[in-house]
């Protein structure tokens, strides 16, 4: 009996150690013990995310594309760094919850290996990790603080990275009017509420827009990979256009499949697409009420809606209940 | 360094416990394999004569398992050994001739060695499972997709595709049939001795999708009338649910 009070101890005391980042209602993040989050190293990714001291010409940090203000998108159809980008900037919400791939074709498997990237990226912030690294080590503010939370001399590019990493785990998108609506709060309008089970496809007396398939919540993401059927036959015949996921699994079956996006305060994240190509939630609706281009690997989901201009406004109404981001910068500060 | 301490308390707290006697176990591998009228089930990569002038290919087959078991109707007591509360069945990947002929593999690990009498399994969610959600289960898990969150909770099998209509080549016209709900969840069980006496023990299980879809000349999903149904046609969801699970065969 004993030893299992001991171990109770013992395991209270441990759970002491790491800051909770369990969010109700949400899957739980899995971290190694090695890189448990806590709010201090989350404090210190905030501190960086925001300082150019990370670019070659210290003029562009992590939030000059991921923009607090549009959900950390950046409004623009594709990022410009150093250089311009050939994607759309994703949203940065609840990216801490993305288990199946990070950017939009998935080619990188957690947040700390894709902090490392646009940081060297020379298209992006243009600084090679060893030059980063001298600037972050001479800079006394980050020693000290990096010192604080790892204990030990040398901030490599791996501690950089895990602080960025946990930052943005911290990014929670869970306090929208949908959000406040599930937990039974308040109600939707009517016009929402008609937009909400249209959406879900929740009601066979309604017409169904198909968008849970792939969108499905809390995240509004199942984080797979989808062709949508947006490119023209012209595009696809074309030698520009992105292969997508192709690219990183090699598999012709995947070509301009691009990763599912969260929907969470899609009002603020225009331009749509991987390639920003749709302007307003209007065009992208109108494109699957379409029933999107043909592609031999469309998501069969994608298929014509005869979606009414009344569906597609309280569509819209509902889709604006997502939005949250003031609560989110409120979480921030 | 606390995580050190912690792990060497533990080691210390529990290294005086009085071993347990141990069964001999082995890993044992469920292996099941799709067709379509016979023919290996690839998805995108093959397609399939359904209906006269009606050819199908495929771009996503799946379904789940729930309270998977071992029986041994003969021994005195543990009659039934769980291999997996839940598995998805999901034939996404399998695209080459090589991955249909290997079919979908589940292994499940420290089996109790012996000879059993059969399988049993839920073909779909089970209740108790299906009153839960994706937010209970940390990725990868097999209950973390594949949720209807307004409504029946999860989807229990899919079938997602082209049918071509025209005889064009294109197949352009799309399939989406999801089925679930408590009311069509069913417990299977196949006779068949099954010797799991050494490692990586296979067992094989089979399922022709066209038997799914079409039953005879006057009962098949007409996809020149439909092409999706999320559960809504109740019709439809007894048709695919009835058909997978009476369509499960052990080989």
């Amino acid at each position: 009996m004993f030893r299992w009070w001991l171990l109770l101890i013992v395991s209270i005391f441990n759970s002491c150690e790491n800051d909770s980042l369990h969010v109700i209602g949400f899957p739980t993040i899995i971290l190694s013990d090695e890189n448990k989050f806590s709010k201090a190293k989350a404090a210190l990714g905030e501190k960086l995310f925001f300082d150019p001291i990370l670019s070659i010409n210290n003029k562009i940090s992590c939030s000059s594309c991921h923009l607090p203000s549009l959900a950390f998108t950046d409004g623009k159809k594709v990022s410009t760094g150093l250089k311009p980008l050939t994607r759309s900037s994703p949203s940065l919400l609840n990216i801490g919850f993305h288990s199946k791939g990070l950017f939009w074709d998935g080619s990188v498997l957690s947040l700390e290996k894709q902090a490392l990237i646009p940081v060297s990226n020379p298209l992006e912030m243009g600084l090679p990790w060893h030059l980063a690294e001298r600037k972050i080590n001479n800079s006394g503010y980050y020693k000290k603080a990096f010192n604080k939370i790892f204990g030990d001399e040398f901030i490599d590019s791996l501690k950089i990275a895990a602080v960025l990493a946990h930052y943005q785990r911290s990014l929670i998108s869970n306090n929208s009017k949908f959000d406040a609506v599930m937990r039974g709060e308040i109600n939707f309008t009517p016009n929402e509420k008609r937009g909400w089970t249209i959406f879900f496809d929740a009601d066979p007396l309604l017409p169904s827009a198909e968008c849970s398939h792939c969108h499905v919540d809390p995240l509004f993401t199942d984080l797979s990979y989808q062709n949508n059927g947006i490119h023209t036959e012209d595009e696809i015949n074309g030698l520009s256009v992105e292969k997508g996921r192709e690219k990183v699994s090699k598999n012709p079956n995947d070509r301009f499949k691009f990763k599912v996006p969260t929907l969470r305060n899609i009002a603020k994240t225009a331009p749509y697409m991987h390639d920003g190509r749709f302007k307003t939630l209007n065009e992208v609706i109108n494109h699957y009420n379409k029933g999107g281009n043909y592609g031999f690997n469309v998501n069969p989901n994608v298929r014509k809606l005869n979606l009414t201009e009344k569906d597609i406004f309280d569509l819209i109404a509902f889709l604006n209940t997502l939005t949250d981001i003031n609560e989110v910068r409120k979480q921030d500060n | 360094m606390r995580n050190l301490l912690f792990v060497s308390l533990v080691l210390i707290i529990f290294s005086c416990e009085k071993e347990a006697p141990i069964s001999q176990s082995v890993n044992v591998k469920l292996i099941v394999k799709g067709t379509f009228n016979g023919l290996p089930l690839q998805m995108y990569n093959n397609n399939y004569q359904y209906t006269e002038g009606v050819k199908l290919k495929f771009q996503l087959f799946n379904f789940y398992l729930s309270d998977i078991y071992l029986l041994n109707e003969f021994a005195t007591e543990n009659k039934k050994v769980l291999l997996s509360e839940v598995s998805i069945i999901s034939f996404k990947d399998i695209q080459s001739l090589s991955d249909a002929e290997r079919g979908v593999e589940l292994i499940f690990k420290n089996i109790p060695m012996g000879k059993y009498t059969g399988l049993e399994a839920g073909v779909g969610v089970a209740p108790r499972l299906n009153a839960t959600g994706p937010a209970s289960y940390p990725p990868p898990h097999p209950l973390d997709d594949n949720y209807w969150s307004w409504s029946a909770g999860y989807v229990f099998s899919k079938i997602e595709g082209n049918a071509d209509l025209d005889n064009s080549g294109k197949f352009a016209n799309k399939l989406t049939f999801h089925a679930g709900g408590d009311s069509f969840y069913k417990m299977v069980s196949w006779k068949k001795p099954l010797d799991i006496s050494k490692e990586s023990a296979e067992i094989v299980l089979t399922i022709d999708v066209k038997n799914l879809i079409w039953k005879d000349q006057n009962n098949f999903i007409d996809f020149n009338k439909i092409t999706t149904d999320h559960s809504v046609n109740k019709d439809i969801v007894t048709f695919l649910m009835t058909n997978l699970q009476q369509g499960l065969k052990i080989q």
